[in-house]
């Protein structure tokens, strides 16, 4: 079901009014239907594989909880293990695949450039990344006692399907989702309308920014010679884009929570405004970068620190050797949870490599802030972080959105900063569009400041957003394109 | 503590939201038609002909879409066989624009020796760009007549047509940067164009499941238009080429009905005998899984455009064969061995 059909949103909004019409302690069972009819409509096979694992993790989780010992920690292996393992093997096999064969071409000594032979094509199931990793945080919040174990299969069921959330997250812990829906909140005619708006904001965000944005940066990476400066720009709108396309489908997602009475976690703080690479992290896919401190960079790193048994090693302070390969690890798997390929492993250990920089040269900024008068200026000195980090993220998103390592390569050698005539018109216009966007995402950010904005009649609102909508409809690309992070 | 509304505040907010889309949508609408007729205004069609330098100098009279503007270019014309050519093609120039335009060329410039018409899968069924059709001086209201219907948002029933004005709108602003190089309104670039440089093809190997697109039959919403210009074209005695230039592989793989269209073209152009079909969709005719000859097309996109590398490949390939028909006909191509030019 594509988002920008009609059938999408008649089952959204069917899916609404029905949970508020049923009895509370049925919502659980109408949500679910509806979260799988959803899921469903991808294909069959693939909502058997999103059943399969539920039903594996919720049995193995159950037993889990009375275990004790090695037993415990054998079933956190399983019930771990079972989702982990589809996802590797729908997502990564081809991957791997590719790898070894090139590997033994390599040792048989076939010479560079031989056909690779046939890549392995499997239908990947839209959205596995996103509830794996909902499956692995419950199974080990249970394991760690956090939790515990979910004993209503519908309603675990529901955490792992639930369709505002099945296909692009955010990836929202069993521990806030599961008291709400055994609570049922009553209707609230308020969080309705927030959910409106945020829907409606989302699909602004996606449709006009994010799809207009793409047009020119798909041009730009589809051919980079001869661009020149549009290169820049490009690179840099498609931060905006992603962030656009993203955040419009989390804001859709939270808005549709809204709008069924439960509270869904935030998944983007304004990460343009970041002040540093580990700034933006704690703003940028919020869900997954938590997720990813909690139960992979910290266990790492824990396991680290049990391996070192001095202060130093090879003159290296130990604490350097476990924050480094906490975080080089952990980025370059984030980089492939977002794809079966390389560019995306090279993302990742990229905004590792800028972390650990960051981290080992923060005595030095802070001196060099301190001699250049920075300090005592602090507007202007957070403007040069935010410039920086908008620079360092926008230059390794560059290796994100290239097809190849290849076609970053050619981006980055044909660019220059003499701006051509031809595709000017498009730029100005994108500008345009981004400073609008801004500004909208400053409203939103000091709303609280703006309450004369709520404050206004509700006709005088009603009007306003009949404008907001007017535009979004005349400035929408007139194309099917998806999510960008459908396809994570 | 929030506030709760009444249901009368509920519905009359609803009733004012209504009320206010439908007036927006309506004033956006027609201010960014308004725009594009504005800046549309000095690229009227009769002035640019009536400016022709040595209208008897063109020969040869190229029409078609946008597969046409790509594909086709008077310089390479030029070049390969010494005939000067006015090319007419581009987006939203469907039949019905091609038959008016014909008729208005004939009138102002003179009859035309060669007729090359650009053929598109779905020429049939596209429907002329309404502010193509006004630029040819013919009464034609953007979007239709239904302004006062309610029930229709007009910037949703007529999307494809306002992403159009908006491209269309940037793309004339991009004209006054970029040194004046406009092809589709100045003659004199018209006739420099070969072809855009980049590729936005993506070489993939060919899904399991992707969308085909299947051949809209004749006569669909401007087939008519076809036989109108194919009568004008016998009546006169014109060589007409109907060309097909070539599809990118994916795209020639989701056009599956395309054997079907081109057998429509023969049956429609039978009773021209000065009229020939050239075909070169397939792999046999042209290179079509080279992705860097194509602008863009692939599997599920039903429309592709050469590059400036395709077509320059594509009229080694063409214009012989257009030899061998102008032989058959016992015309050479040339400037100044032709027969004289009527008017």
């Amino acid at each position: 079901m594509e988002f920008r059909s009609a059938p999408f949103w008649i089952f959204c909004a069917a899916a609404v009014l029905v949970h508020h019409a049923v009895p509370p302690r049925w919502r659980w069972a109408w949500l679910l239907a509806a979260s799988y009819a959803l899921y469903g409509s991808f294909g069959l096979p693939i909502l058997a594989v999103l059943v399969g694992l539920t039903a594996s993790v919720y049995a193995v989780t159950l037993l889990m909880e009375r275990a004790d010992g090695s037993r415990r920690r054998r079933l956190l292996l399983v019930a771990a293990g079972v989702p982990l393992a589809a996802l590797v093997g729908f997502k990564y096999l081809s991957l791997i695949g590719q790898a070894l064969a090139a590997a033994a071409r390599a040792l048989a000594g076939t010479p560079a450039g031989t056909p690779a032979g046939t890549p392995i094509n499997i239908l990947v199931p839209i959205g596995i990344s996103f509830y794996v990793f909902k499956l692995l945080s419950y199974a080990i919040d249970v394991y760690r006692r956090k939790l515990p174990a979910e004993r209503h299969p519908g309603r675990f069921a529901l955490y792992v399907a639930y369709f505002p959330q099945v296909l692009a997250g955010p990836i929202e812990r069993a521990g806030d989702f599961l008291p709400q829906v055994r609570a049922a909140a009553p209707w609230n005619p308020q969080d309705t309308a927030a959910g409106v708006r945020l829907v409606a904001w989302g699909l602004f965000k996606k449709l006009v920014v994010a799809d207009r944005l793409g047009l020119y940066v798909g041009e730009a990476f589809a051919s980079p010679a001869y661009k020149s400066f549009h290169l820049v720009f490009a690179a840099c709108f498609y931060y905006i884009q992603i962030y656009a396309d993203f955040s419009g489908y989390s804001d859709i997602s939270v808005g549709l929570s809204r709008m069924l009475g439960l509270r869904a976690p935030l998944n983007f703080n304004y990460p343009y405004l970041a002040r540093s690479v580990g700034d933006f992290w704690t703003r940028w896919h919020i869900t997954l970068s938590s997720w990813l401190r909690d139960y992979l960079f910290l266990p790492l790193a824990y396991a680290v620190t049990r391996r070192i048994p001095e202060d130093r090693l090879w003159g290296i302070r130990a604490d350097a050797w476990t924050y480094a390969v906490g975080v080089l690890v952990t980025f370059t798997l984030a980089g492939l949870w977002h794809g079966a390929a390389w560019t995306f492993a090279a993302w990742g250990a990229v905004h590792g490599l800028y972390l650990l920089v960051s981290h080992a040269t923060t005595r030095l900024r802070r001196r060099g802030a301190r001699a250049s008068g920075l300090r005592t200026r602090p507007r202007l000195h957070a403007a040069v972080q935010v410039g920086a980090t908008f620079i360092l993220v926008t230059a390794a998103w560059v290796l994100f959105r290239a097809t190849s390592f290849e076609n970053a390569w050619t981006y980055a050698r044909y660019l220059q900063f003499k701006l051509p005539p031809a595709g000017c018109a498009n730029l100005l216009f994108d500008l345009a569009l981004v400073a609008v966007f801004l500004g909208l995402e400053w409203v939103q950010r000091n709303r609280p400041r703006l309450a004369v904005l709520d404050r206004m009649p509700v006709e005088v609102k009603a009007i306003g957003y009949a404008l907001f909508v007017a535009v979004t409809l005349a400035f929408s690309v007139n194309a099917a394109n998806p999510f960008i992070y459908f396809r994570f | 503590m929030a506030r709760t509304l009444s249901w009368r505040r509920c519905a009359s907010a609803v009733a004012v939201f209504a009320v206010a889309l439908v007036l927006f949508d309506r004033l956006l609408y027609s201010a960014i038609n308004g725009v594009e007729a504005r800046i549309e205004r000095d690229t009227a069609v009769r002035p640019k002909l009536a400016a022709l330098p040595a209208p008897s100098a063109y020969e040869w009279l190229i029409l078609g879409t946008s597969r046409g503007y790509e594909a086709i270019h008077p310089a390479l014309i030029r070049r390969e066989l010494g005939a000067k050519a006015f090319k007419e093609a581009y987006q939203g120039k469907g039949l019905r624009y091609q038959y008016e335009f014909y008729k208005l060329y004939r009138q102002m410039v003179g009859r035309p020796r060669v007729v090359v018409l650009a053929l598109d899968y779905f020429m049939f069924e596209t429907q002329s760009d309404p502010l193509q059709l006004r630029r040819l001086g013919l009464d034609v209201q953007p979007g239709g007549r239904d302004w006062l219907s309610p029930w229709r948002l007009r910037l949703v029933s007529d999307r494809p047509r306002v992403e159009k004005a908006i491209l269309r709108i940037l793309e004339r602003v991009q004209a006054r940067f970029s040194a004046g190089f406009d092809p589709e309104r100045r003659v004199a670039d018209m006739e420099a164009y070969t072809g855009a440089p980049a590729s936005h093809v993506v070489e993939r190997p060919e899904p399991a499941e992707y969308h085909r697109a299947d051949y809209r039959p004749y006569p669909g919403n401007e087939g008519a238009y076809f036989d109108k210009l194919v009568q004008e074209w016998t009546a006169g005695g014109i060589v007409v080429a109907l060309v097909y230039p070539p599809d990118y592989v994916g795209t020639h793989k989701t056009n599956v009905g395309h054997e079907a269209f081109i057998a429509d073209v023969r049956r429609l152009v039978r009773s021209c005998t000065t009229c020939s079909v050239l075909d070169y969709a397939g792999p046999d005719r042209f290179p079509i899984a080279t992705a860097s000859y194509f602008l863009d097309g692939g599997y599920g996109n039903p429309n592709s455009h050469l590059s400036e590398a395709g077509a320059a490949l594509f009229h080694r390939v063409w214009l012989q064969d257009m030899k061998d028909l102008l032989t058959r006909f016992g015309m050479p191509p040339g400037r100044g061995e032709l027969p004289p030019f009527p008017r």
